[in-house]
């Protein structure tokens, strides 16, 4: 069965995140990560929700994979952290249960 | 090189947004010098910022029956109502020397020009990073900034006035409850240039002093021109393909 976590998450002197997680058993199957920050260039946020699809929902494969995202050569970003894209979606599995 | 000015009047939602981008892939393209544009928003709207939800922020069915457009911008940052404002937009290859490759930097050097352009007007305005313009610790303007095929497009709001319940009737809060407190939080925060100088000042002459702010700040000459035909075509296909596909402003 597919579970559903939300959550909203201030990121600490950022942004507000918004953040769904649809997971079944212990695998990610989408994520979807909104709100009112900046990431240059902007497509590549659709990337990033790509690449934690399909992983565990384990704490280090998603740090290791968003980590790997935000040291993409040029990207930017103001409001958003890679640990708050971690706590934000490792906080929206406990919503579910 | 002189700066093309563009007063485009007052548009809807998906055309001024449809032309900013115009704007800022012809100036990529080289064709055109680097671009500002000043304009304002009929009928009133909301725009998102490129990530956001459309849901979480806005009230659909409010802003049906208000007659108030909803739109997704190419840019970040957060909801914006646009009603009593001034929009600026400015384009321009990053390869130039007046902006600063540094985004941060640039922003500031960018607000830089609304600051002169409230100082024309005898308002004393302060950058607060990184995107706002502050008057007397108030919000009176706000900045988004994208960089595509190596052009920067940075788009804001001047506020003429305010109508924060206006605001607040179409934008969602997270509960009836909170939403006195929040309305007087937003006008603790935000102010505009009715409010600081406490008479009207019209859409024309901030216009006037907005341009003139530029040119000082920037150290350049702007020259009053036109859309090209080009730049009028292109804005027509990507309003009727971005701005108002459904599938666009739905998109999160």
């Amino acid at each position: 069965m597919i579970k559903i976590g939300k959550c909203t998450y201030k990121v600490p002197n950022g942004k507000l995140l918004k953040v769904t997680v649809e997971y079944e058993k212990k695998t990610i199957k989408k994520v979807q990560i909104r709100g009112d920050f900046f990431i240059h260039p902007e497509e590549s946020l659709d990337d990033l929700e790509r690449s934690l699809m399909g992983i565990d929902y384990d704490r280090k494969k998603i740090s290791d994979a968003v980590g790997e995202f935000f040291e993409k050569i040029g990207l930017v970003a103001f409001g958003i952290t890679p640990k708050a894209v971690v706590d934000a979606v490792m906080k929206c599995k406990g919503s579910a249960e | 090189m002189n700066w093309r000015l563009l007063l485009t009047g007052h548009r809807d939602a998906y055309t001024n947004m449809a032309i900013d981008e115009s704007i800022m892939i012809h100036v990529g393209q080289g064709a055109l010098p680097p671009t500002i544009r000043l304009y304002g928003w009929t009928p009133a709207a909301v725009s998102i910022g490129y990530f956001q939800g459309l849901e979480d922020e806005v009230d659909l069915k409010k802003c049906k029956n208000h007659g108030i457009d909803y739109v997704r911008r190419i840019t970040g940052g957060g909801a914006v109502f646009h009603e009593h404002e001034v929009t600026y937009s400015l384009s321009i290859s990053e390869s130039s020397l007046k902006i600063p490759q540094n985004v941060l930097e640039s922003y500031m050097v960018i607000c830089q020009g609304i600051i002169e352009g409230l100082k024309e007007l005898k308002i004393n305005a302060e950058f607060a990073p990184l995107n706002d313009i502050l008057v007397g610790g108030k919000k009176i303007s706000g900045s988004a900034q994208t960089r595509r095929n190596r052009t920067i497009l940075q788009h804001g709001t001047i506020l003429i006035d305010t109508d924060v319940e206006k605001m607040f009737s179409i934008l969602k809060v997270p509960s009836e409850k909170i939403k006195d407190k929040m309305i007087e939080d937003v006008k603790e925060r935000v102010t505009s240039i009715k409010m600081a100088l406490s008479k009207d000042v019209s859409f024309e002459d901030v216009c006037i002093a907005m341009a003139k702010g530029f040119e000082k700040s920037l150290e350049i000459e702007l020259e009053n021109g036109e859309l090209t035909e080009n730049e009028v075509q292109l804005a027509k296909e990507i309003k009727r393909d971005r701005y108002s596909n459904p599938d666009w402003n739905h998109r999160r």
